[in-house]
């Protein structure tokens, strides 16, 4: 069902009414506005006598023979996109409205028209500072400056984008990540010095600086060591660095039998690689090392060592600098070289045929003795056959006389085969080589000839056997069987972009996937280049989504998102709410996390799943609900809850976003708005135009004609129907917000509220992709609401685009929509992103819209391996 | 004027003769932590020179209910009303600002939420006035500035008075941990003995190794993460500085930090309903920081700009700050914009019973800059917010209203007050007229 309402689009020279009281300051305190050029305004009508809604006495001043001032675009952006005027909260970025009480900017429009004065035609620079945003706001050179500023919109061709031309995503292109140093956060260096130490870290009790949040994810990818980060810093690497010692540096290395020299060996070698994430290079090594080997002892140099290195910045910060694809690809050369390096195998020589005792005619002696000159003969023929390639082997012992020791010699049919000089007299093995001889007769003959020393009969050569066979062979093969070549970034990288190095992806996947430092198994597969194709890559993050800590970790993202943990110190009426304790606090926190966790784990479920009617509760939590079932402190499932569950009607998202003694339909909305919709609403005007003294006794009046009490919905509606707070309030936040009335400050589902007044669960979501689509979804209640959530096509989306700014520190579109000094992303950044996004988005829909692959898809993509200076 | 290394040299100077004199103690290193364990200020001889040459900027979100009947600014007879009345004892002590608009760096209004930093003059300036004071004159401090908050983290970013580089800096919440960076965690005076001077050589090896790491790392990099690792380098350097001056230094304490926290109250992140005790916690340390020299620019966030907190000690105590501004009842805003200003009244009061190292009180010699993010509250203006100066001895014309048209202004005051107007960037059109005698 579409609102029927005025058209969104409306043209301003249609001459439509435009609700100037939106979105406008007070209509002139003198003392503050910049000087008004005479041309401008009346000067027979003071401004601050003008009421909002009356403009015809200022815009009947003619100043249509004014001179053009020159406007400064630079200037007008500032104008334009600053909080003094907000025209960008109205009327968009570049003018595309996010509201559909403004129209769009039309850039390209140099005549507009105006309700209050008739066929007038009015340039841009003036209708501005004549009507926006009220009279005598903005003054004759700023108007200039800001209409100058929306002509560029026109030379940028924004006015026919709709915005969304970054969301189209060209096959076959490739996306880069940014080029970042990310600090680690509280609970990542948390995380990290437990894994690496043991050490339980109280990031608060030490003073370790809150985490930076942008979007409402912790985000430190511009965060920088203050001096209160690094005296922080240092204090925690020496507390566990004596709480190691205290342990014997249990699990981080055993020094008993080594030496200083040995121990700091060790210590650079391994365990200082786990903390900073990659081996150390010879000078870093050198100066961990000099620390322990110039200590009193191996106690005092590992405390000594550990504290520094806990705190160094190749610790504290994670690295995506990458290397530039120009060196990668020359590494992954090596690499792959060595891979393919022949090696040579020695195999055995075989020996297929022998003659010793008996074939060699020997009775009763062990050995055959040959004087000098002496020869033994023998057809060998039928002894072996011959090939092109053998051997002979002689068992031999030689005499040493006159200093010079016998030489033998073997012939076959008269054709020498060698010489072996035989020095030893002990037996040893002499091989020949028969190569290539076409053996005709098979004569052997083995002869002791005469050197060139004296002859000497006794120098005598003795013989055990003779040995036919074939030599030992060199086999080459091309490296261990288990090897493969490493993938070459593809040739359609960048020649400016860097890839991560291998341990860099492992940190950045550890840290993705579990919130912790990476494993010895991932630390390993970036040692062996394996994290070089998104198939092997994919087999890391499989194996990193089944540990626990991945669950605990994805539960805390879950929070992030959902914004949980309002629930831990959001104040209560404790007489109102006895029962609402700091256990039931913490039990809603974790109630939240394992809805979420077990929608993204267990199974293959929707992540639509979690507007599901269960909820994971302990006893304590189930009887604060009055639900039955669970038995003691642990955490079970209860399903079919009916009038709760799910993340919308958990105790954290209820309980969370109301005040001490009533619910607050206004933060439910807004939070549904923005996190599960990703609906930014504009932020709240500043300078509204309202006396608020007389509130107050409006209000009472009100409930004073309702009878002495009025409910919530009647007191926020009361509250928020006046402009400029209604242009908001009427369609996108409290009819929304008002339909979850049916839960109470403490959580827990109402049909009544304090005063006995009935609730009204009647709720609308208008926009349920957009803001401005005009689409219109009624709902009863909580659970209604929920109903619809789980149906929208726009929450998996949603959810997509924070996972993506939750992993890589950005959001696909901009990095901070409100922050005055966020830096703006190139289009070519955004057009990147929305090819990472759609890869989710499409791994989702293969997957039943699970949202593991979601994350699984985000983790094996080029925007993580590739990376640009933007 | 001085070069740059003229003022370097200068200032390291002074620094060394700031933390002798204070006797930031080579044994009290040895105690805890290498950060945390600095007890320091033992002795009473002068250090730096009299006159103004401290600043605390403090902000109080969300204005005040100034629309319509004006219930912060006193009257041209200094006769306080409903929210300024707590101010009553050092009324005398103090400037209010009237007809002051929250402006931008061109002076037009910028009030309302998010963007926190407009309250310190952050709207189109990279950095907000405590941090260009503090690169002006924190080199000559151990901690060039400091920055307290309570209960300041609000919900969704943006929510800090400071910015540096265009980077929101956030607060130190935990009392006790912001006591313990500055004066360990023992916190008692008398030393430690043992062998406090290998440990100090060795501690200034970490520092030693950590440069050397920042300058390798420096070099593979693009500019901005650069500019991260020259923060990262200043703030090691800085340790450094503490480390060398300390060294043997002993000398008789005369900077007291007994009886701070004496009812050993226990911080929780997560426990809002004790703001008052937190706010007093802050306070009691900025003047022990003052009075030792430890710092001469500290910031100091009451609340954040979501005023969440409910103080139990009101009548309207079942009503968070937010809604006290936006929910119609004007008494609730009034009575909890009251409370602020006592608490405000505390710190003045502190610092005016507190002596320095010249016996002087501490107030004559520090400027509190009170500053907002809004005019009125509920309507979330620029004008007329309740923007206020204390301090500052004969050289202020105190105990007066006056006009400032804009509230950035006064921290131009500030700096031409401190003598420092050459050094630190313009953020207002200048001094306001009427203030300095």
């Amino acid at each position: 069902m579409k609102i029927a309402r005025y058209s969104m689009r409306m043209i301003v020279a249609a001459g439509a009414v435009l609700s100037l009281t939106a979105c406008v300051g007070e209509p002139g305190n003198a003392s503050s506005a910049a000087p008004i050029s005479s041309a401008t305004t009346s000067s027979a009508t003071p401004a601050s006598s003008i009421p909002a809604s009356s403009i015809s006495s200022v815009a009947s001043s003619a100043p249509s023979s004014q001179t053009p001032l020159t406007g400064d675009s630079v200037r007008g952006k500032e104008l334009y996109e600053g909080s003094a005027y907000s025209c960008i909260n109205c009327h968009g970025k570049t003018g595309q409205s996010p509201l559909p009480v403004f129209p769009n900017i039309d850039p390209s429009k140099s005549e507009l028209l105006h309700s209050t004065t008739g066929n007038r035609i009015w340039g841009l620079a003036e209708y501005i500072t004549a009507f926006m945003p009220a009279p005598d706001k903005c003054d004759a050179q700023c108007g200039a400056d800001i209409a100058s500023y929306i002509e560029t919109w026109v030379s940028s061709g924004s006015s026919s984008s709709s915005g969304n031309a970054a969301e189209v995503c060209e096959v076959d292109s490739v996306a880069y990540g940014r080029r970042q140093l990310r600090l680690l956060s509280r609970a990542e260096l948390t995380e990290t010095l437990k894994d690496l130490t043991g050490y339980t870290l109280k990031p608060v009790d030490l003073g370790i600086p809150n985490d930076a949040v942008v979007e409402g994810f912790v985000n430190h990818t511009r965060s920088f060591v203050t001096q209160a980060h690094y005296d922080s810093y240092i204090a925690a690497a020496e507390s566990a660095a004596k709480y190691a010692e205290s342990k014997d540096f249990a699990g981080i290395i055993d020094c008993s039998a080594k030496n200083l020299t040995q121990c700091a060996d060790a210590f650079t070698a391994n365990y200082a690689s786990k903390v900073f994430r990659r081996p150390l290079t010879n000078e870093e090594k050198n100066r961990y090392s000099s620390i322990i080997t110039a200590s009193a002892n191996a106690k005092a140099g590992l405390t000594f060592a550990l504290h520094a290195i806990l705190s160094s910045p190749n610790f504290l910060y994670r690295s995506e600098l990458g290397v530039d694809v120009a060196t990668i690809r020359a590494q992954i050369d090596d690499v792959n070289k060595t891979r393919q390096q022949p090696t040579q195998s020695q195999g055995q020589q075989k020996i297929l045929a022998t003659l010793e005792g008996a074939s060699l005619g020997l009775m009763n002696a062990t050995a055959r003795r040959l004087n000098q000159n002496q020869t033994y003969g023998k057809n060998v023929k039928s002894v072996f056959p011959f090939s092109n390639d053998n051997i002979i082997v002689v068992r031999a012992k030689g005499a040493k006389v006159g200093g010079k020791w016998p030489i033998l010699e073997l012939k076959i049919d008269g054709t020498s085969i060698g010489k072996a000089t035989i020095n030893k007299d002990t037996y040893a093995q002499y091989t020949f080589k028969v190569k290539n001889l076409n053996v005709q007769t098979g004569l052997l003959k083995v002869q002791n000839i005469r050197g060139n020393g004296s002859a000497e009969k006794n120098r005598f050569v003795e013989f055990t056997a003779i040995k036919f066979g074939t030599p030992a062979t060199t086999t080459t093969t091309t490296g261990p069987s288990n090897t493969t070549l490493v993938a070459k970034p593809s040739n359609n990288i960048d020649s400016d972009a860097y890839v991560l190095s291998q341990y860099e992806l492992a940190t950045f996947l550890a840290y993705t996937f579990t919130g912790s430092t990476p494993d010895n198994a991932l630390l390993n597969a970036a040692k062996n280049w394996t994290l070089d194709t998104p198939d092997n890559i994919q087999k890391q993050v499989t194996r990193l989504l089944n540990t626990e800590k991945a669950k605990t970790h994805f539960g805390n993202f879950g929070a992030q998102w959902l914004h949980a943990d309002n629930i831990l110190d959001v104040s209560k009426d404790t007489d109102l709410f006895p029962d609402f304790t700091p256990q039931i606090r913490d039990a809603m926190a974790r109630e939240i996390r394992e809805i979420f966790k077990t929608v993204v784990f267990d199974g293959n479920q929707p992540i639509n799943a979690i507007f599901d009617d269960f909820s994971f509760l302990n006893k304590p939590l189930a009887d604060y609900y009055g639900v039955s079932g669970p038995m003691n402190n642990n955490f079970v499932r209860v399903n079919n809850l009916n009038t709760r569950g799910g993340v919308l009607g958990s105790g954290a998202f209820m309980a969370g976003l109301a005040g001490l003694d009533e619910s607050s339909p206004i933060k439910r909305a807004v939070s549904v708005r923005e996190n599960l919709l990703c609906q930014p609403l504009p932020p709240m005007p500043t300078d509204i135009d309202s006396a608020r003294d007389d509130a107050e006794t409006a209000l009472q009046d009100f409930i004073d004609s309702q009878g002495g009490t009025i409910t919530n919905k009647q007191n926020f509606h009361f509250l928020t129907k006046d402009a400029p707070c209604s242009d908001c309030h009427r369609e996108f936040i409290n009819p929304l917000g008002f339909g979850m009335e049916d839960f109470d400050a403490a959580g827990r589902p109402r049909s009544k509220d304090a005063n006995n007044l009935n609730i009204d669960l009647m709720g609308e979501l208008i926009g349920t992709e957009s803001l401005t689509d005009g689409n219109v979804k009624a709902f009863e209640g909580t659970m209604g609401l929920s109903q619809i959530l789980k149906d929208s096509t726009q929450v998996p989306r949603c959810f997509v685009q924070k996972g993506f700014r939750s992993v890589m520190g950005v959001g696909h579109k901009y990095y901070d929509h409100i922050a005055q000094d966020a830096p703006d992303l190139s289009d070519a950044e955004k057009a990147g992103y929305a090819c990472a996004l759609s890869k989710m988005s499409d791994a989702m829909k293969s997957n039943n819209m699970n949202a593991k692959a979601a994350f699984e898809a985000l983790g094996i993509s080029d925007v993580v391996r590739y990376r640009k200076l933007y | 004027m001085k070069s740059n290394r003229e003022k370097n040299i200068l200032d390291r100077r002074t620094f060394i003769k700031n933390t002798t004199a204070a006797g930031v103690s080579a044994a009290v290193v040895n105690g805890s932590s290498l950060a945390a364990g600095m007890m320091v200020a033992r002795s009473a001889t002068a250090a730096g020179t009299q006159g103004i040459r401290r600043v605390i900027c403090l902000y109080v979100p969300d204005g005040a209910p100034v629309k319509g009947k004006n219930r912060w600014l006193p009257t041209g007879n200094l006769n306080l009303v409903d929210t300024s009345l707590p101010l009553e004892g050092v009324k005398q002590d103090c400037i209010f600002f009237k007809q002051t608009l929250i402006s931008d760096k061109n002076g037009t209004g910028c009030g309302g939420h998010a963007n926190t930093d407009k309250a310190f003059g952050g709207i189109g300036q990279q950095s907000t006035y405590d941090v260009e004071l503090a690169k002006a004159i924190g080199d000559a401090s151990p901690f060039p500035s400091l920055q307290l908050g309570i209960q300041s983290r609000g919900k969704g970013g943006l929510t800090s008075p400071t910015k540096k580089n265009g980077n929101t800096i956030l607060y130190e919440n935990n009392p006790i941990a912001a006591f313990n960076r500055l004066f360990g965690s023992s916190g008692s005076t008398g030393g430690n003995s043992g062998s406090s001077s290998n440990t100090q050589l060795s501690k200034q090896r970490i520092v030693d190794i950590h440069k050397a790491e920042l300058d390798a790392l420096k070099r593979s990099l693009g500019s901005a993460e650069r500019s991260k690792l020259a923060e990262h380098l200043n703030s090691v350097k800085k340790l450094e500085d503490r480390l060398e001056a300390s060294m043997g230094n002993e000398g008789p304490s005369a900077c007291s930090t007994a009886g701070w926290n004496s009812s050993n109250f226990v911080y929780s992140a997560t426990n809002k309903s004790r703001f008052t005790r937190e706010a007093q916690l802050q306070m009691d340390t900025s003047v022990l920081a003052l009075q030792c020299n430890l710092t001469n620019v500290i910031s100091i966030s009451l609340g954040n700009h979501q005023a969440e907190q409910v103080i139990p000690t009101l009548t309207h105590n079942n009503i968070d700050y937010h809604k006290c501004i936006h929910g119609g009842n004007i008494n609730a805003f009034i009575e909890m914009r009251a409370y602020l200003s006592e608490q405000v009244a505390y710190l003045i009061k502190s610092l005016k019973n507190a002596k320095d190292e010249f016996g002087e009180s501490l107030l004559d010699s520090t400027l509190v800059i009170q500053s907002s993010d809004m005019g009125d509250g509920n309507v979330h203006s620029s004008i007329d917010a309740p923007i206020m100066l204390a301090g500052g001895g004969s050289s202020v014309r105190s105990g007066r209203v006056i006009s400032a048209a804009r509230h950035t202004s006064v921290f131009d005051t500030a700096s031409e007050l401190l003598g420092v107007s050459n050094k630190v960037i313009k953020y207002g059109q200048g001094p306001v007229t009427g203030v300095i005698a």
